[in-house]
C-alpha cells in the first residue's frame, strides 16, 4: 500500500533524513590558524588577563672592590616591550631602586649594577645584598633575569638567576632550600648566601652535614629583605664536622617561599670558582606533577657535563685534562638506592651506559668520579661531553645533586647544573661570541618517545631569528656550538645564516611534538678564552598557569555540521595565547542531543539549543617559581547551536570613512535571512583580493601595515551561523586576522 | 483579511483530513479502508515522532505553498539600513510574512511576523497576478557568484507552485562595487535576465508592497506563529 502524505510532512521527512546524513559534511571554513595568532574568541577571564605587577628576585649581587655585578634582562613577550624596575637590596635590607630598563621582545639587556648604583644614588657605598625586578605584564614569565657575579680579573664567574616570587604563586610556608658543599682544598673561600624577599623578617634553621650525613645546625633570622652571607667552613668547623663535601639545608617553618641561598666557592690564587646550585625542596610536591614523558622515578639530568677530554669549544689549553665529578646527596631522612647513568658525546659518536646503582643513606652524600669511571672505559676516554642522569624512587628534591668538571688545579673547568624540568618551551638569556667568548647549548629529548626539537637563536635587538629543527630520539641531545654556527656561516633550516660580525642575543628552545607538556631539558655554557674558564647559564621553562580556556565560548555551530573548538591557554613567557587544545585527551558536552564533542576538536550540532563543552588534560601550570609541574586542567564553555549561513557579500571603503563589513545569509532565502556585520578596522589600509571561497569566487579584505611594519590582513569568513530565527549571529569572529609576521602586532 | 484564532488546531486538522482523503481515494472495502486509515494514521504519528520529536510546525521554507515571495535590500555602509521582508502563502489564502529590520552597527535585526489569510479577493487578485503569461514566461533566477563586493545591493525572489513544479525567479540591483568583481562581473545575458525579471515582477512586487502596507496587518511574537516555524 502506498502512503500519500501530505508534501510538506514528506518534504519535511526528507529533510530530517537529510539533516542525520549530512553529519559527514566537510568542515566548515573557519579553523583557527595555529601559525597567524588569530586573536581568541573567548568571553572566559582566562583568556584576557590583567596587566599586574610582579617581583622576580635574584638572590645575590655585589660590587665590593674586586668584584663585577652584570644584571642580565631579557623580555620573553612576543610583540611588546617589557619595562623593568630593578632595585637593589643591601645586606641589611635598604633598597635602592634603579633607573627603569626598556628592553624590546626577544631582546637581551645588561646592567652594570653598579653604574647603574652610582646613577641612582651618587653616595651609594659598595655591598652586596639581593635584587629585585619589578614589572608590569600580563604573564609571570615575561622576564628572564640573572646575575652574573665577575670576580674582576680572575677566571670567576657565577651565574644567580632570578626567580619569580611566591606572591602570585602558589603558597610556600613551610619547606627547606637543599645544596652540596665542597670545599677543595684548604684555601677556598666559600659563600653561603641566604636572602629574605619578604617585608619582615623570617626565621630559618641552617643544617650542614657532612659527607656521612653528620648534622650541625645553627638558627638564623633574616630581617626584612635582609641578605646574610655565612661561611660553611666556619660552620663545620664550629660543628667539629671535617671533609671536603656533604650537605646544606636551610629549613624553614613559616615563610619558606620568602627564603633563597646560594653556595659558591672560589679561589683567587688558584683562579677557581664553582657555584654549588641548589633546590627548592616543597614537603607536599607530588612525582606525579614533577614528571611525565614516560619517566618513572625521580630523575635529575645535568646536560653538559665536560669530560677529562675537553671538546675544543671550551678553548681550554692543549693538554688540560679535567677530572668530572658529580656529587650525589640524600636530602630525605630515609635510605634509597638511586641510579646513575651517562649519555656521552665525542663529536663524532655518542652512546650510553648503564644505571650504575648509589646506595645513599639518610642525608648522605655521595662523590661520582666521573674521571674514574673513563679510566675504567665505562665512557670511552675520548669522549668530551656526557649528560648525566639520576632517579630514583622517591618524591621530590629528595635527591640533589652538583657536578664539577676542573683540572688538577681548579684552574680550568666548567660545571653543568642538575634540574628535574623537561619542558615544552625553554626562554634562555644571553650567548656570546667574540674574540674571547664562545656558546654552546644543548636541548635533550627527556622523554620516551622520539620529539622535534626546535632551537631559535634571537638577534638584531631580537628582530631576527636563527632556526635549527633537528628529531631526537629519547636520551639523545642536540648540541650547538654558536661559535661555529657564525664562523661557518651554517645555514639554518631556512637557509639563513647569522651575520659574520653578530656577537650576541638570546635564545629559546620548543617542543614541536607536544606544546602543552614537552619533554625537553636543556644546558648552556658560555666559554671564556681568556681564562680558560665556562659559565654555565639557565632558562625559563614556560607553561600555562591560568590554565586553559576554550578558544571559542560560546562557540556557534551549524546543526547537522560542526565547528572546530580549541583550548587555548596564556603562555606564561611570550604572553601570546597558544592553542592546546589537541594535549586535551577528553572532550563532552553537557546535552549530547544538541551537541556532541570529540577529541578531533570537532563540536557537532544536533539540535537547536545551547548547552556547555568540555575537555580535559595535563598540562604545565606554573604554581613554582624554579619549575613548571604538570595539573589536570578541564576547560568549559557555551555552545549554541543554529543555521549555517554563507558570505553574500563584502563592502570594503578605504578612502573616505574606512569600513570593511561582511554579509552572510541563507543561500536559499536570502531575502528571509541576512545580516550585516561590520569589522572594527584601524584607518588608512588598502582593500586587497583576499582569499577565496570554498567555490573559487575571491572576497576583497581589508589590510593594514603598522609603523612597525606589521601587516595585518582582516577578511570576513566564508560561513557562519545564526540563530534558528535569523536575528543574530550566535558565533563569533566574523572576520579573520591575519599578522605578517606571525605573531607582530 | 481575516484572522484565524483557530490556527493550530485547523492546521493539524486539515493535515489530518488530507491524509485521510488521500487514502480514501484507493478502491477498497470500507473494512479494510479503516485498517488502511488505522495503518496510515498509525504511520503518521510514528514519523511526527521520528521526524519532528522538539515541533510539530514544518519549516516555513518547507512548507506547501501558492507562492513564496521575498524582498532585501541591504546597505553596508556604516550606518546602513538592512530590510528583508519574506512572505509564504498557502493555497487556501492563509499567509505567513516575515519582517527584518537592522541597523548597523548593530549585528543583529529586529524580526515581526505576521500570519493570518488573505480575503477571497486578495487571493483571487493574487492567482491573476501569478497566472500572467509573463510571469510564467520568465527565465529562471539565476543568483551572482557570491561573495558579491558592492556596497548596496538589493534582490527580489519569488517560488510559484505551478502544475509543472516550482518556478522561481527574481533579480538582482545594486550599487557600486569593482568593475571586475561580481555582481558587476555577471555575464550580460545574467544581468538581462534580471532586467526583464524586474519589468515582469513589478506587479507582483507592487502587490507586495501594497500588502505588508496594509493597516489591517497585526504583527505577532514568532513563538505563536501557527503556519511554519524556525
Amino acid at each position: 500500500m502506498t502512503l500519500n502524505l501530505p508534501q510538506s510532512l514528506r518534504l519535511l521527512f526528507i529533510l530530517s533524513c537529510f539533516a542525520q546524513l549530512s553529519f559527514a559534511q566537510s568542515p566548515a571554513d573557519e579553523t583557527i590558524s595555529l601559525v597567524t595568532h588569530t586573536p581568541v574568541r573567548s568571553a572566559s577571564p582566562k583568556a584576557h588577563p590583567p596587566i599586574r605587577n610582579f617581583e622576580h628576585f635574584a638572590v645575590y649581587w655585589t660590587d665590593e672592590p674586586g668584584w663585577h655585578s652584570e644584571l642580565q634582562l631579557r623580555n620573553n613577550l612576543i610583540g611588546q616591550d617589557l619595562i623593568v624596575t630593578p632595585a637593589l637590596r643591601m645586606a641589611d635590607g635598604t633598597e635602592l631602586s634603579l633607573s627603569p630598563v626598556t628592553i624590546k621582545p626577544s631582546d637581551v639587556v645588561s646592567v652594570d649594577l653598579h653604574s647603574a648604583a652610582l646613577a641612582a644614588d651618587p653616595k651609594h657605598l659598595p655591598g652586596y645584598g639581593s635584587a629585585v625586578l619589578r614589572f608590569r605584564s600580563t604573564v609571570i614569565r615575561a622576564l628572564y633575569a640573572a646575575v652574573m657575579v665577575h670576580d674582576v680579573g680572575h677566571p670567576i664567574a657565577f651565574h644567580m638567576d632570578a626567580f619569580p616570587g611566591y606572591a602570585t604563586l602558589r603558597p610556600f610556608a613551610t619547606g627547606s632550600h637543599e645544596g652540596i658543599w665542597w670545599l677543595p682544598n684548604g684555601s677556598v673561600t666559600d659563600y653561603l648566601v641566604l636572602t629574605n624577599s619578604a617585608a619582615h623578617s623570617v626565621d630559618s634553621v641552617v643544617t650542614i652535614y657532612d659527607a656521612s650525613g653528620v648534622p650541625v645546625r645553627q638558627p638564623i633570622t633574616l630581617g626584612a629583605r635582609q641578605t646574610r652571607r655565612l661561611s660553611v667552613r666556619s660552620l663545620l668547623q664550629q660543628g667539629n664536622l671535617t671533609g671536603n663535601y656533604g650537605g646544606i639545608e636551610v629549613g624553614t617553618a613559616q615563610g619558606a617561599g620568602f627564603i633563597d641561598i646560594a653556595h659558591f666557592v672560589f679561589d683567587e690564587v688558584a683562579g677557581f670558582g664553582a657555584i654549588m646550585k641548589t633546590f627548592e625542596r616543597h614537603p607536599d610536591s607530588k612525582f606525579e606533577e614533577r614528571s611525565w614523558g614516560g619517566v618513572k622515578q625521580w630523575t635529575i639530568r645535568a646536560p653538559m657535563l665536560a669530560l677529562t677530554s675537553p671538546d675544543p669549544a671550551l678553548a681550554l689549553p692543549s693538554g688540560a685534562k679535567l677530572e668530572p665529578k658529580v656529587f650525589v646527596r640524600n636530602a630525605s631522612a630515609k635510605s634509597y638506592t638511586a641510579d646513575i647513568r651517562f649519555n656521552w658525546y665525542s663529536g663524532s659518536s655518542s652512546g650510553k651506559t648503564a644505571p650504575m646503582p648509589i646506595p645513599l643513606q639518610a642525608h648522605e652524600t655521595k662523590l661520582i668520579d666521573v674521571a674514574a669511571l673513563q679510566a675504567q672505559k665505562t665512557i670511552p676516554s675520548d669522549a668530551s661531553w656526557s649528560s648525566v642522569l639520576i632517579s630514583a624512587p622517591i618524591q621530590p628534591e629528595e635527591l640533589v645533586a652538583v657536578a664539577a668538571s676542573f683540572d688538577k688545579t681548579l684552574h680550568y673547568g666548567t660545571q653543568t647544573p642538575f634540574n628535574d624540568q623537561l619542558a615544552a618551551h625553554w626562554e634562555g638569556g644571553k650567548w656570546e661570541v667574540d674574540a674571547a667568548h664562545d656558546s654552546i647549548v644543548t636541548a635533550g629529548n627527556g622523554g620516551n618517545k622520539p620529539i622535534q626539537a626546535q632551537v631559535t637563536l634571537f638577534y638584531n635587538n631580537g628582530l631576527s631569528k636563527y632556526q635549527v629543527e633537528q628529531t631526537l630520539a629519547p636520551d639523545e641531545q642536540l648540541w650547538l656550538d654558536f661559535g661555529k654556527l657564525i664562523r661557518n656561516q651554517v645555514p639554518d633550516k631556512n637557509g639563513k645564516v647569522l651575520p659574520a660580525n653578530l656577537t650576541s642575543g638570546s635564545y629559546q628552545f620548543r617542543d614541536l611534538t607536544d606544546s602543552a607538556v614537552g619533554n625537553i631539558f636543556e644546558g648552556k655554557v658560555i666559554t671564556d678564552k681568556t681564562y680558560g674558564n665556562a659559565a654555565y647559564g639557565c632558562m625559563n621553562c614556560c607553561d600555562y598557569p591560568d590554565g586553559g580556556f576554550m578558544w571559542t565560548d560560546p562557540l556557534g555551530v551549524p546543526i547537522s555540521d560542526f565547528r572546530r573548538q580549541d583550548v587555548g591557554a596564556v603562555n606564561s613567557c611570550t604572553g601570546n595565547t597558544d592553542p592546546i587544545g589537541r594535549f586535551y585527551s577528553t572532550w563532552w558536552t553537557q546535552d549530547t542531543s544538541i551537541a556532541t564533542a570529540n577529541p578531533a576538536l570537532q563540536i557537532n550540532g544536533i539540535a537547536a539549543g545551547n548547552t556547555l563543552d568540555f575537555a580535559s588534560g595535563n598540562i604545565n601550570m606554573s604554581s613554582l617559581p624554579r619549575s613548571c609541574p604538570l595539573y589536570r586542567n578541564a576547560p568549559q564553555g557555551g555552545v549554541s547551536t543554529g543555521k549555517q549561513v554563507d558570505l553574500i557579500g563584502t563592502n570594503c571603503n578605504a578612502s573616505t570613512i574606512t569600513s570593511y563589513t561582511g554579509n552572510w545569509g541563507d543561500l536559499n532565502n536570502l531575502a528571509g535571512c541576512a545580516l550585516t556585520e561590520p569589522d572594527p578596522i584601524p584607518s588608512g589600509g588598502s582593500c586587497v583580493a583576499g582569499s577565496t571561497t570554498p567555490k573559487g569566487t575571491p572576497k576583497t579584505c581589508y589590510q593594514f601595515t603598522s609603523s612597525t611594519g606589521c601587516q595585518t590582513t582582516y577578511c570576513a569568513v566564508n560561513t557562519r551561523v545564526v540563530d534558528s530565527a535569523c536575528t543574530k549571529f550566535i558565533d563569533q569572529g566574523g572576520f579573520t586576522q591575519t599578522a605578517y609576521p606571525a605573531g607582530c602586532q | 483579511m481575516k484572522t484565524s484564532n483557530k490556527r493550530s488546531r485547523s492546521t493539524i486538522s486539515a493535515l489530518l483530513q488530507r491524509l485521510f482523503f488521500s487514502t480514501s481515494r484507493f478502491s477498497l472495502t470500507s473494512c479494510s479502508r479503516w485498517r488502511s486509515r488505522a495503518v496510515a494514521f498509525a504511520a503518521l504519528i510514528l514519523i511526527c515522532v521520528l521526524v519532528a520529536p522538539a515541533q510539530t510546525l514544518p519549516q516555513c521554507d518547507s512548507t506547501t505553498f501558492l507562492l513564496t515571495i521575498g524582498e532585501r535590500t541591504t546597505d553596508m555602509s556604516p550606518s546602513g539600513i538592512n530590510n528583508g521582508d519574506w512572505m509564504v502563502v498557502l493555497p487556501d489564502g492563509r499567509f505567513h510574512l516575515e519582517r527584518r529590520v537592522q541597523q548597523l552597527p548593530s549585528a543583529t535585526n529586529t524580526l515581526t511576523v505576521y500570519e493570518s489569510s488573505l480575503s477571497v479577493e486578495q487571493l483571487h487578485h493574487l492567482h491573476d497576478l501569478l497566472e500572467s503569461d509573463s510571469l510564467k514566461k520568465l527565465s529562471q533566477y539565476v543568483q551572482p557568484a557570491i561573495p558579491i563586493d558592492a556596497p548596496w545591493y538589493g534582490l527580489v525572489e519569488a517560488k510559484i507552485s505551478r502544475d509543472t513544479g516550482i518556478q522561481h525567479v527574481g533579480y538582482w540591483a545594486w550599487l557600486g562595487g569593482k568593475s571586475g568583481a561580481s555582481p558587476n562581473s555577471a555575464p550580460d545575458e545574467v544581468k538581462k535576465g534580471w532586467r526583464e525579471a524586474q519589468s515582469v515582477l513589478e506587479p507582483l512586487l507592487s502587490w507586495f508592497h501594497m500588502f505588508k502596507a496594509s493597516d489591517d496587518l497585526k504583527p505577532m511574537e514568532k513563538e505563536r506563529a501557527s503556519l511554519c516555524a524556525y
